[in-house]
């Protein structure tokens, strides 16, 4: 997801590169609506598990972010709240499509020097990804060993200040890897932008997932709680680099799941974007 | 050797003078890998649903530290590996074994060393292949049935834990049922009653059907022309006012009703043990 300033218009793209684009960190940093729909999955990023043949899941997921732009034209406190719905159906028990829709329900910049403010809001880019499972191993009741490729596209059908007003192709593969009570995610995702005005990206990211109760399922016990540790990179081909932080937790039944998570720069070598100071997320998965 | 709540599941119904239904399978257990989270949990739980057999009345459930789930298996329905194996394919993991419990009729004479026996199930004809299991301690629940049936004679029943195995060399309907555990099946009391309503068989048939749902008892028999009903209990001091009440649901009276004690059980013990 690519969101721009309300004044980064058809011009700015003219300049390509590094553009002013403010909520381009905050956004991507969100997940990448690569299959983030199972149980034992990140809160961040995407899990090779998928739901059964004719299986469905619904997630529902708030976002708030606080960013900074600073540059000798321009220094802005930026306020996001976004929502994003992501729906995931089984075509086979190794095939996923998976649809996200992203909304901003508030963007708020406000110019620090002069106080002067503005907000708006509507929809984002949607993505539309298939996943597709290459290689599946099950060694024990809790423990896999599963490897995803992932492809598709996000689509043009954001309002002008939050679109790339391109298809952008999106290719990549994620890994999940269960043992007992331990988890393991790590995904890799190239989005091309094919507008001609703002970079290649790539998201990497890595999990480690506990279960802190139970230490052991019972007949009458599935439900679990989650310590979750991520970390969420992304880099893009104008040279920005940004890594966050993102511990989380969740609790995990076998219908729903809610959970919450906040998100911390470690890391930011950005050069005409805004800076991330945090990004606190929480939401709700439903499987039917 | 055998849990008493693995004999009233293997509760017998069977309509003399018309059509026979007989439980077979009462329950699997089916053993998975790769359910990493409840959500798996509930996943496979859904699809296995799906299948023929399930008997919707009872719960499944699934215990992710073991990776075993236990499913009910209706009395009407044959059991087909091959659809279950397919269903928790569909679900996205890996089943490792099929457990079963089943009852049915063994054969009359069956050689002294037989390496395996037909366990007929009355009410769907199906049969299971019952084997010897390769593990040294349960060969001797091997043994006992051999014996048992060679003893009991003509119609024997038993109910029986196992494992299945199948051969894929001969097909997805060549399958074993290996025996770990077993029991005769054996009753706590028998029940006769006269039933006035009973205008054919299928009133037979709906009076069965609702008088096994009642938790005591495992095995039943009604005729239709005649008028009257046997019930076998595993208490041996049955709840008559129950029956009564349930069969008086159905539209029904229950008459002349009265209960023996386990003297005339249909097969015990003491046919193997020689008591």
């Amino acid at each position: 997801m690519i969101v721009r300033s309300a004044s980064a218009g058809s011009s700015d793209r003219q300049r390509g590169g590094r553009r002013a684009s403010w909520g381009l960190a905050v956004l991507f940093a969100a997940p990448a609506a690569a299959g983030r729909a199972s149980a034992q999955a990140p809160i961040n990023f995407n899990v090779a598990l998928q739901p059964p043949k004719g299986g469905l899941i619904l997630r529902q997921q708030f976002r708030y972010a606080e960013a900074d732009f600073n540059r000798a034209d321009a220094d802005l406190d930026i306020e996001l709240w976004t929502e994003e719905t992501t729906a995931v159906y089984g075509v086979t028990d190794s095939f996923t499509l998976l649809l996200s829709a992203p909304v901003v329900i508030s963007q708020r910049v406000e110019n620090r020097a002069t106080g002067a403010g503005d907000t708006d809001a509507g929809l984002a880019d949607w993505t539309a990804l298939a996943k597709l499972r290459l290689f599946r191993r099950d060694t024990g009741p809790n423990d896999t060993l599963r490897f995803d490729a992932v492809a598709g596209f996000e689509l043009p059908t954001g309002e002008d200040a939050f679109s790339s007003d391109s298809i952008d192709p999106i290719v990549g593969g994620v890994f999940t890897m269960s043992r007992g009570r331990h988890f393991f995610n790590a995904d890799l995702l190239w989005k091309f932008d094919t507008s001609g005005g703002l970079p290649d990206v790539m998201r990497y990211d890595v999990a480690f997932i506990r279960r802190l109760w139970p230490a052991r399922y019972t007949r009458a016990n599935q439900n679990a709680i989650n310590a979750l540790i991520e970390l969420n990179g992304t880099y893009d081909t104008s040279g920005d680099n940004e890594l966050f932080l993102s511990p989380g937790i969740q609790y995990v039944t076998t219908r729903w799941i809610i959970e919450a998570t906040v998100q911390i720069p470690v890391w930011q070598d950005i050069d005409g974007r805004a800076e991330t100071d945090f990004i606190v997320g929480f939401g709700a998965r439903v499987q039917f | 050797m055998f849990q008493q709540n693995n004999l009233i599941g293997a509760a017998l119904l069977t309509l003399t003078a018309g059509s026979t239904v007989s439980a077979q399978v009462t329950e699997a257990r089916l053993r998975v890998d790769g359910m990493a989270c409840p959500f798996c949990a509930y996943n496979m739980e859904k699809r296995v649903k799906t299948l023929d057999g399930f008997y919707a009345k009872s719960k499944i459930d699934t215990n992710l530290d073991t990776g075993v789930t236990v499913v009910p298996w209706s009395p009407k329905e044959r059991f087909e590996p091959s659809a279950v194996r397919q269903a928790v394919k569909e679900s996205g993991f890996t089943l490792r074994s099929i457990g079963v419990s089943a009852s049915g009729v063994l054969p009359a004479k069956p050689a002294p060393a037989a390496k395996t026996l037909e366990l007929t199930a009355p009410g769907t004809g199906q049969v299971f292949r019952l084997a010897p299991a390769e593990r040294t301690d349960h060969k001797e629940s091997w043994d006992e049935v051999v014996a048992y049936a060679a003893k009991s004679g003509a119609g024997a029943r038993i109910s029986v834990d196992g494992v299945v195995v199948e051969d894929e060399a001969k097909g997805s309907d060549s399958w074993r049922l290996v025996i770990e555990r077993w029991a005769p099946t054996v009753f706590g009391a028998e029940v006769h009653m006269k039933i006035e309503g009973f205008a054919c068989e299928r009133c037979a048939a709906r009076t069965m059907h609702a008088l096994a749902e009642l938790p005591d008892v495992i095995h039943i028999q009604a005729d239709h022309e005649a008028g009257n009903a046997r019930v076998w209990t595993t208490s041996q001091a049955p709840d008559l006012d129950a029956l009564r009440r349930r069969i008086a649901e159905l539209g029904f009276k229950a008459t002349h009703m009265h209960a023996n004690g386990a003297g005339d059980k249909p097969h015990d013990m003491s046919v193997l043990t020689g008591k």
